[in-house]
């Protein structure tokens, strides 16, 4: 054994340095360091993003509860060395002087921050960042809100009966949790200065969050036993349900990132796949070598294994360590635009290249290589014509389950996997179908075009399955690339519409009815964009088809907030920017209802929490009255619009009477401070919520994940091009033969450019043209389904693959055969035979 | 038979004007990594119209080499080629080609068909990139004359040796060729079917109507004495020229 390892160490050595693996080694590195760079770069930013995710939620488990959480379970936790940190959330009455407001307090205990850190900004506007939280008998007040009541730092402050001292401004929170389901100001104080006040007693409406944070694998299993452990009123949180805008961005770039790096890696690998078809060819006459030297097949293929085993350490050392050190240069150029630091790179990816490489060698050149040993050495050696004999099924099986276990592999996701492979298969099925029709047309139309084009046609027709294989395989590219750069381009253009230019960064609440004439025109004449102003109620669900609220919902909603709280409640005559029927109808088209019941709009999420349909009946209590309502529609809600939203709409007219406010979203520029002075000033009664750091912070997550997206969509393009170099490479020799013999027959360079140029330039418009409509087709099954993103036209899509398609493979075909169409003829027959 | 040792110095004035082809102290070496490597040395030849040359010699003399000169399929590194006495090797690759397209034919020892094209359509391609508009029934009439008239829609992987250089002859006859360069045509092929090839090339060489020169590279000395005059060419020089 040692001597064959030997042996075949030496003669792959051989053959790399006479450059024989040329094609197949730079496919299978570069398919291992795109892995391996895609792994670590992608372990690095997911490793990042979940703890942003982390951060912004307060922890990486969140468990939320009417109650603060038992010391045992929190004893539990510090003995399985986590970190958590408790939090408790309630709405209570500041007041200064003669003023008072509605805040949203919250009190934390010693270990907040649990993740990322506090921004403050104390005596001559002096910020800082620190990781502590208030000392006792301490308060931090938003900057609105210490404006509102006329507070200055160092005065003292009530808050529901209980004396704190201003010490800081509350610039920015890394826990922006809750954002608009809380209209009122922020302020931030010790847990231990609430100890006794009346503000936790027996009626509070106080709400608990305990954050926890600490080994992923531990905090993945315990989420699983957590919920058994848990109290009646408590249960475990997701981020989506804080922040559904940026969860929902975040999920869709995930998977988008983990469906284009996927996409990146089958394709390098459909380059190997495509190198090893040449390889196998060229190693014939090896293999009949040995033969001839006495070698039973058995040994052959033994030898031809060891081979495989050299090539894939050097393709999975070489790539992994390239991948590896390319990582860091990417990392290096993108830090100035990452918001996030990130965590230390593992050496896992390194090891994993090796055991790709080896998968990849195995699952597509095993059955070509091994049934080399079956050619018949006289046949190889006299060069007459061979065919290799091997089992199609095991071919195509072992690629197969090389491919499904890549993909496996790469995204964890067997739905992700079935699908991207499923729809690749149904396209190369397909275009092979489609290619073979347009070549019978062509073939039959041959005696009437030019030499050059007839020339190249019966090349393309008299190969059908090798220009079948190459037009489906350069479809499929085509296909995958465009598939993940529109999937790209729409995620962006989705993003960017959710966070334009000119969004609202701040909230008026609280707007007495009388006021929302001549608070409009102030905005208005000051220029400032702004929402419409809705009118604002508050009433509690009790009833929902005459059952207490609480007992008719599912048991996972029973401690929902939208059962807790007061909901916010609005009016509208037509349906809301940001907002889409789902099922129902929209008033005045509503048929007829008994006049004491109300038709009302429920919003998706909410309606799936607490197990919704329409017709259901809901009870508000509207300042101590019943008020009955029936579900007309369900709307789903762009939260991430960061424009009002609510979970309940009632037809206009009907809650007139009613006591209500109104609310508005509008746009602060940034110089604009004195402006929102006077604002407070001349209306006093107005609470304003500024909601800047927040949309800093989500546009931090969404310029990291397009930033993500073009990355691997960089990635993805290099393996498109990987491969059609590859698939140019397999049939470079067949090519350069032919070149040779009609530059005997004295065709000329010209001629016989041209003739390369109009075959590629065909080849290239064909599978653009079909990668344009079959792309668009998958893409259109697949945006909903994989991305949960709305198809809509694209025209540069359709246009661009058949021009670029064409461009590409004359500009590769003229890399490739550049050089022999220099040679001399007899060199390069030399060289051939 | 006489044999001319002194065959390298054979010119004079009356033969240099009715050349066909004329080698001027023609050398080509190849680089090494020290010294290059000469595979042609110094060679003055000059070969006429409607001639029958056979160039012989054991493996690794310069045979294939000095013919691939000779059709302009590559360039001498020392002397110089002149064609109708006009330069040849110094001409581009494309105005090689232009004359080879006019005047040349081939014969390959391992035929060099193309795989993807039928027997008819690989004999059609010299005239259809002539731009002939009756390439079809030329290439057609020339399988016939070769005895292929069954096999015309047969790809080279569906013909025996024999058959696929009889295709390769026809090809190389099609363009009616002035000049007609054959290396080792029967080196692939058994006895029998050699023997069978090499006839129809001179048969068909002989019932052409104008004056083909034809010009042989073997290891065949039988194959050589058909023609009318033989070079002997070792280590890359000529030493000796025979006529039979």
């Amino acid at each position: 054994m040692m001597g064959d390892l030997k042996f075949t160490a030496h003669q792959t050595w051989r053959s790399v340095k006479a450059g024989e693996y040329r094609v197949l080694l730079a496919s299978l590195i570069l398919a291992v360091a795109c892995a391996t760079l895609l792994g670590v770069v992608g372990e690095r930013i997911q490793g990042a993003l979940g703890e942003e995710t982390a951060r912004i939620a307060g922890g990486d488990l969140i468990i939320s509860g009417r109650k603060p959480a038992s010391l045992e379970l929190k004893q539990s936790f510090t003995a399985a060395n986590l970190n958590w940190s408790e939090k408790v959330q309630l709405t209570s009455m500041a007041s200064f002087g003669n003023e008072f407001l509605l805040v949203s307090l919250n009190g934390v205990d010693s270990h907040y921050p649990l993740l990322g850190e506090v921004r403050l900004q104390g005596q001559d506007n002096k910020t800082w960042k620190q990781s502590q939280p208030p000392a006792l008998g301490e308060i931090w007040m938003e900057p609105g809100l210490a404006l509102r009541l006329g507070a200055q730092l160092g005065e003292a402050v009530n808050v529901g009966g209980v004396s704190f001292q201003l010490t800081a401004l509350l610039l920015e929170t890394p826990d922006q949790s809750g954002g608009f389901s809380s209209f009122s100001p922020k302020a931030l104080v010790h847990l231990d200065s609430l100890e006794g006040s009346p503000l936790l007693g027996s009626l509070s409406r106080a709400s608990w969050r305990l954050g926890v944070t600490g080994d992923a694998t531990l905090l993945s299993k315990l989420a699983l036993i957590l919920p058994e452990k848990l109290e009646g009123h408590q249960q475990l949180r997701d981020f989506e349900e804080s922040q559904p805008g940026i969860a929902r961005a975040m999920n869709e770039g995930q998977r988008y990132l983990a469906m284009a790096g996927l996409v990146a890696v089958l394709l390098a690998a459909l380059a190997v796949a495509l190198a090893t078809q040449r390889q196998t060819k060229r190693q014939a006459k090896e293999v009949a070598l040995l033969r001839c030297l006495g070698q039973t097949r058995a040994r052959v293929q033994k030898l031809l294994l060891l081979q495989l085993f050299w090539l894939g350490l050097a393709a999975g050392g070489i790539g992994g360590l390239l991948g590896y050190l390319g990582h860091w240069g990417l990392i290096e150029l993108l830090s100035p635009v990452l918001p996030l630091a990130l965590p230390a790179a593992s050496f896992k990816p390194m090891f994993a290249a090796i055991i790709l490489a080896l998968w990849l060698l195995l699952g597509f050149s095993l059955a070509p290589l091994l049934s080399l040993g079956q050619v018949s050495p006289l046949a190889v050696l006299q060069s007459r014509p061979w065919q290799l004999s091997y089992s199609a099924w095991l071919t195509y099986g072992l690629a197969g389950v090389a491919t499904l276990g890549l993909g496996w592999w790469l995204s964890g996701d067997w739905l992700l996997t079935l699908w991207t492979l499923a729809g690749l298969a149904a396209v190369g099925l397909l275009v092979a179908g489609l290619g073979w029709l347009l070549l019978r047309l062509l073939m039959s139309q041959l005696e009437n075009l030019p030499w050059y084009w007839r020339q190249g046609l019966r090349r393309l027709g008299r190969n059908s399955a090798e220009t079948l294989l190459q037009l489906s395989t350069f479809t499929l590219a085509f296909t995958a690339v465009l598939l993940v750069a529109r999937g790209g381009d729409q995620l962006m253009n989705d993003w960017q519409n959710q966070l334009p230019a000119e969004r609202p960064n701040q909230f008026a609440v609280d707007i007495q009815p009388y006021e929302k004439q001549a608070f409009a025109a102030v905005l208005d004449e000051q220029g400032l964009a702004h929402s419409q102003l809705y009118p604002l109620l508050r009433a509690r669900l009790t009833h929902i088809n005459g059952k207490e609220a609480v007992e008719a919902v599912p048991d996972s909603a029973a401690s929902d907030n939208a059962l807790r709280r007061e909901l916010n409640l609005t009016w509208s005559e037509a349906l809301p920017e940001g907002n889409t029927l789902k099922a129902g109808v929209w008033w005045p088209n509503l048929p007829a209802a008994k006049a004491d019941i109300l038709p009302v709009s429920v919003e998706a999420d909410v309606a799936k929490r607490l197990n919704l349909t329409l017709g259901d009946k809901l009870t508000f209590n509207m300042a101590g009255s019943p008020v009955q309502t029936s579900i007309a529609s369900i709307r789903e809600v762009k939260w991430e619009s960061f424009n009002p939203n609510f979970y309940v709409i009632f037809p206009p007219k009907v809650l007139e009477d009613q006591a209500h406010t109104f609310l508005a979203s509008f746009v602060l520029p940034e110089d604009e401070a004195g402006f929102m002075r006077s604002l407070t000033q001349q209306f006093p009664g107005v609470a304003f919520l500024d909601v800047r750091a927040m949309l800093a912070q989500a546009e931090g997550i969404l310029r990291q994940l397009s930033l993500g997206v073009q990355y691997l969509l960089g990635f993805v393009l290099l393996a498109g091009l990987l491969v059609t170099w590859a698939l140019m490479m397999a049939s470079l020799d067949a090519r350069k033969r032919e070149q040779v013999l009609l530059k005997v027959l004295g065709a000329s360079r010209r001629n016989l450019a041209s003739r390369q140029a109009l075959e590629f330039l065909l080849l290239g418009a064909l599978a653009g043209t079909l990668a344009a409509l079959l792309g668009e087709l998958l893409y259109s099954l697949i945006a909903g389904k994989l991305l949960n993103l709305p198809w809509s036209a694209a025209p540069l899509f359709w246009v661009l693959p058949p021009l670029v398609g064409a461009l590409l493979l004359a500009g590769f075909a003229h890399l490739a055969l550049r050089k022999s169409l220099q040679t001399a003829p007899h060199q390069l027959l030399k060289e051939l035979s | 038979m006489t044999s001319n040792p002194l065959a390298t110095n054979v010119t004079n004035k009356s033969t240099e004007t009715a050349s066909l082809l004329q080698a001027k102290n023609l050398g080509y070496s190849v680089a090494q990594d020290e010294s290059p490597l000469v595979i042609l040395h110094n060679l003055n030849l000059n070969i006429h119209s409607g001639e029958q040359l056979a160039i012989l010699g054991p493996s690794g003399a310069g045979k294939s080499t000095l013919l691939a000169l000779l059709a302009g399929l590559d360039t001498p590194t020392q002397g110089e080629l002149l064609w109708r006495g006009k330069p040849f090797s110094s001409l581009d690759e494309d105005a090689r080609a232009a004359v080879r397209a006019k005047e040349v034919g081939f014969i390959f020892q391992s035929f060099q068909l193309l795989p993807e094209l039928s027997a008819l359509e690989n004999v059609m391609l010299p005239l259809e990139l002539k731009g002939d508009p009756k390439a079809k029934e030329q290439a057609a009439e020339w399988l016939a004359k070769v005895g292929l008239s069954q096999r015309i829609k047969h790809r080279p992987s569906q013909l025996s040796g024999g058959e696929q250089q009889r295709v390769a002859i026809a090809r190389a006859f099609v363009a009616q060729p002035q000049v007609l360069f054959a290396d080792e045509p029967t080196g692939n092929l058994d006895v029998d079917n050699g023997r069978k090839v090499a006839n129809l090339l001179f048969e068909l060489k002989a019932s052409t109507a104008q004056a083909m020169t034809l010009i042989l590279v073997t290891h065949d000395r039988q194959l050589a004495q058909r023609c009318q005059r033989i070079l002997q060419l070792e280590a890359g020089q000529l030493v000796a020229e025979t006529s039979t």
